[in-house]
């Protein structure tokens, strides 16, 4: 169920304050019933195969730990088996399929059309992260299954991450922490934060992408290059506002979830982009894939050549992580992509190659061409074909004298102001306010400078922010789904 | 912790003030009360006050409604003579509040015959809000048993002309009174809800944007919910395709052209689509609204009964919704209103050069 819909808002304010009006002993299996009501609105089959394979990993972690190599390493593969295999015959198969299938061989391989839970990707991840640091003996088995399922199923992150660790969230969810009126605004101080960067930033930004990315035929020059722009800011903004709200409402409930974004957009290398963004999935891919994987092959090339080896993980790794996003050869590119990316910036350190001045200004330029680089890449993440992504390419740098056709490109927002140079003016402005509030964020951190101030100019804030949400969300033309909740 | 509720109690007293003055500013919502501008009529339910000079606002601005001593909408300059007198016949679509008389498509309709053809062209726009079809025909026997007409437009909104009911006779509307009371005739909560709440509810609506807009949001919520009956226009959900409404609209559509028939004159038929059938991500958010799916809707439903209507009885009809949509695709043309989602000057303006080259062929057939 979507943070941002009536049903959700309703259900919300009721479990909420009937949480704390429950005996603390009892509010684990209270958090695990919301959070299974949260899942199974809309999709309960769903519900059932996140209990099962919950289960499974359950009694495996419990076996696999008091027993011996090389059983130890058969539970671990039973479990990988278990879950990599419900993944891959929900989102990658018909993928396969398709691919094998458009190769004209003999053999038709079926599609099985099935429909991806919401949120497979995100709970098998904290599922294996689980099951792995058992297998490494750096996570105790859970005793309590209880707990266990409320740690896979914890609604706030459930659908869209960030992607907890047991070691995090387990002792977090083992001693739930009472009401607390400080931790209350700041929570609500979150989940405002989030809405206001999904509702009034994202959903925004998104009528004009979507317009674009649909029929990119109709476009061309400043037009596609501005979509380009919006989409990076969209997708950032929907995102990071989807976490700030899950992070928002698990802290509600004494839960500090990971953070899962800082600045993505302030960074200087492709690398540092993927220091900053999606982090913890960052963090569990160089945990479970990265390190693993290159250890494999330094080992293979007998540490001959470990710039080849980096490279070669880079690659694969992103190439992987383009997978995980979506089952779309367009996904792969993607994550192949930043691969090549970071592969060419590993060899131009290793050459000490230095395109820009290392004063203040040679820096912002740096970051602007690293935006221009991930923005470049994020044609390939949105577009619905690579035949769209070809066009946009090659027609996203055609400019011609007098052209009105991004002023006119504009149209589809126009509000009862009926000012064209307005609405471009307020887009833009949204760009810029996401730009600031990461700036605040970076020096100050936003929740606290807004602690600071003084009440009045607090409620400012707050009042602001609660019009500008309402007021988006009423006036939307068409509500966005969180991009995010598609993986 | 006592300081800390009352916080709260404080800051969420103001937050309707300041939600009320910014829907104002930014999504004002309609707050028309139109009891103010129909009278009552015994035959008809209710129709367009006669003799009214006034200004009216649905939201998309200020306009100026000015009516004869029938209640047909004319510009402050028309005048009452023609060579060529059409009757137009229609809802809220051809009163058109939302847009001053010489934006509507009658009056462009007229300007555009009357240039085409060199003589003066009078079009009557007796169009009135809620207006079913059935009432178009009972409109159209009285118009013209009282005056010669050389052709009849019946424009007829795809969203909710179509009817289950033939009627010949509407009984005379009175404009609701409630009263509010306090204290209430009695502490049942049937007596609350009429002497408190209902009247309550309509100063709000009458008064309060933000009231209005929660209005229509909640109603939307209790739709989902199957609380209310709330729904998209009949005609466009596929679940409509064995309704009665199209053989009884079909019917009425035929009464229409034979009485125009019995005076020798002829009669269009032009449908007017909704916004849905436009606009499509319109649609698509009104669909998730009602947690319909897509196959619940079918688009074409209207534009097939009129085509079927033209080959069961020959009618002459003229379908604005390929117009309409191709101009929503290619420039994005705002044809609808925002807040009041009937025709805006465009919208009145590309119906009116759809319309016109039609009547022009059949106009000069007839000589």
């Amino acid at each position: 169920m979507s943070f941002v819909s009536l049903e959700f808002f309703v259900l919300f304010s009721v479990t909420v304050p009937l949480y704390f009006m429950v005996p603390s002993k009892l509010r684990i299996a209270y958090l695990l019933v919301i959070s299974c009501v949260f899942y199974s609105v809309g999709s309960i089959s769903y519900l059932l195969l996140l209990f099962l394979s919950t289960t499974v990993d359950y009694f495996l972690a419990r076996v696999m730990a008091p027993a011996q190599e090389p059983r130890r390493r058969t539970y671990l593969i039973l479990s990988l088996a278990v879950n990599l295999g419900t993944l891959g015959a929900f989102k990658y198969f018909d993928f396969f399929a398709r691919s094998v299938n458009s190769l004209h061989l003999p053999v038709i391989i079926g599609e099985l059309s099935w429909l991806m839970p919401i949120g497979l990707s995100f709970y098998t991840f904290a599922k294996i992260g689980y099951i792995v640091d058992v297998y490494r003996g750096r996570q105790k088995p859970e005793e309590n299954f209880a707990l266990f399922a409320a740690f896979v199923s914890f609604f706030p992150n459930l659908a869209a991450g960030p992607i907890e660790r047991a070691g995090h969230l387990i002792p977090q969810l083992r001693s739930l922490k009472s009401f607390d009126e400080n931790r209350l605004t700041h929570s609500l101080m979150l989940i405002l934060l989030g809405l206001f960067k999904k509702v009034v930033i994202a959903d925004h930004l998104a009528i004009y992408v979507n317009q674009v990315f649909n029929q990119p035929y109709q476009y061309s020059g400043l037009v596609l290059l501005t979509a380009v722009i919006f989409l990076s800011f969209q997708i950032y903004t929907d995102f990071s506002g989807y976490t700030d709200i899950a992070r928002g409402i698990a802290l509600l409930f004494g839960i500090e979830l990971f953070q899962n974004f800082r600045q993505p957009y302030f960074a200087l290398t492709v690398q540092d982009f993927w220091r900053r963004w999606h982090m913890s999935l960052t963090n569990w891919i160089r945990e479970f894939l990265f390190f693993p994987l290159a250890r494999f092959l330094l080992k293979a090339t007998n540490r001959r050549y470990p710039r080849v080896a980096e490279a070669s993980t880079y690659l694969i790794v992103m190439t992987l992580i383009g997978l995980w996003h979506g089952a779309n050869w367009t996904f792969v590119i993607w994550g192949m992509l930043h691969g090549l990316y970071m592969v060419i910036e590993t060899l131009s350190n290793m050459l000490h190659i230095r395109v820009f001045p290392t004063h203040r200004w040679g820096m912002i330029a740096k970051g602007v061409f690293v935006f221009s680089l991930v923005s470049f890449a994020w044609i390939f993440f949105r577009a619905n074909s690579l035949s769209d992504v070809g066009y946009i390419v090659s027609h996203m740098f055609h400019f011609a004298a007098q052209d009105d056709s991004l002023r006119q490109s504009f149209q589809i927002y126009l509000s009862r102001f009926n000012s064209i140079e307005l609405e471009i003016l307020v887009c833009f402005g949204l760009i810029l306010g996401t730009m600031v509030l990461d700036w605040i964020e970076s020096k100050w951190g936003l929740v606290a400078l807004i602690q600071r101030t003084p009440l009045l100019v607090r409620w400012a804030i707050y009042y602001t922010a609660i019009v500008s949400i309402y007021l988006a969300m009423s006036s939307v033309t068409s509500s966005q789904q969180f991009i995010y909740f598609q993986f | 912790m006592k300081r800390y509720i009352r916080r709260i109690i404080v800051f969420a007293l103001f937050l309707p003030l300041i939600l009320e003055v910014s829907v104002r500013l930014f999504l004002p919502q309609q707050l028309l009360r139109l009891d103010n501008y129909f009278v009552s009529d015994d035959g008809l339910g209710r129709v367009p006050a006669p003799n009214m000079d006034t200004r009216v606002n649905t939201g998309e601005g200020e306009v100026r409604y000015i009516t004869n001593e029938r209640g047909d909408r004319i510009g402050h300059e028309s005048s009452g003579t023609a060579s060529l007198r059409i009757l137009a016949l229609g809802d809220s679509f051809l009163q058109a509040l939302q847009v001053n008389y010489e934006e509507t498509m009658t009056a462009r309709t007229e300007s555009l015959l009357a240039m085409s053809l060199g003589k003066t062209v009078k079009i009557d726009n007796t169009g009135s809000a809620n207006f079913d079809s059935p009432q178009y025909s009972i409109l159209m026997q009285r118009r013209l048993a009282q005056e010669d007409y050389d052709m009849v437009l019946v424009f007829f909104y795809s969203g909710n002309d179509f009817v289950e009911e033939r009627r010949d006779y509407y009984e005379a509307q009175k404009p609701s009174q409630r009263v509010f009371r306090f204290p209430p005739q009695a502490l049942t909560w049937n007596a609350i809800r009429r002497d408190i709440l209902i009247p309550a509810a309509d100063f709000l609506e009458s008064q309060s944007h933000f009231f209005s807009l929660i209005k229509l949001q909640s109603s939307s919520l209790m739709n989902r919910l199957g609380v209310t009956g709330h729904s998209l226009p009949a005609p466009l959900l596929r679940k409509s395709a064995a309704s009665k409404m199209w053989s009884v609209t079909g019917a009425i559509l035929n009464d229409i052209k034979q009485e125009g028939t019995k005076h020798n004159i002829p009669v269009i038929i032009v449908l007017l689509p909704t916004i849905y059938a436009v606009e499509l991500d319109k649609l698509s958010a009104l669909i998730d609204q009602y947690g319909l799916t897509v196959d619940d809707i079918d688009l074409q439903q209207p534009s097939r009964a009129m085509i079927s209507y033209a080959q069961q009885y020959g009618l002459d009809i003229v379908d604005l919704t390929g117009a309409f949509r191709e101009s929503y695709l290619a420039n994005h043309s705002r044809l609808f209103g925002r807040v009041d989602s009937h025709f805006t000057p465009a919208g009145h303006e590309l119906a009116a050069n759809t319309l016109t080259p039609y009547l022009l062929t059949i106009l000069k057939g007839q000589h």
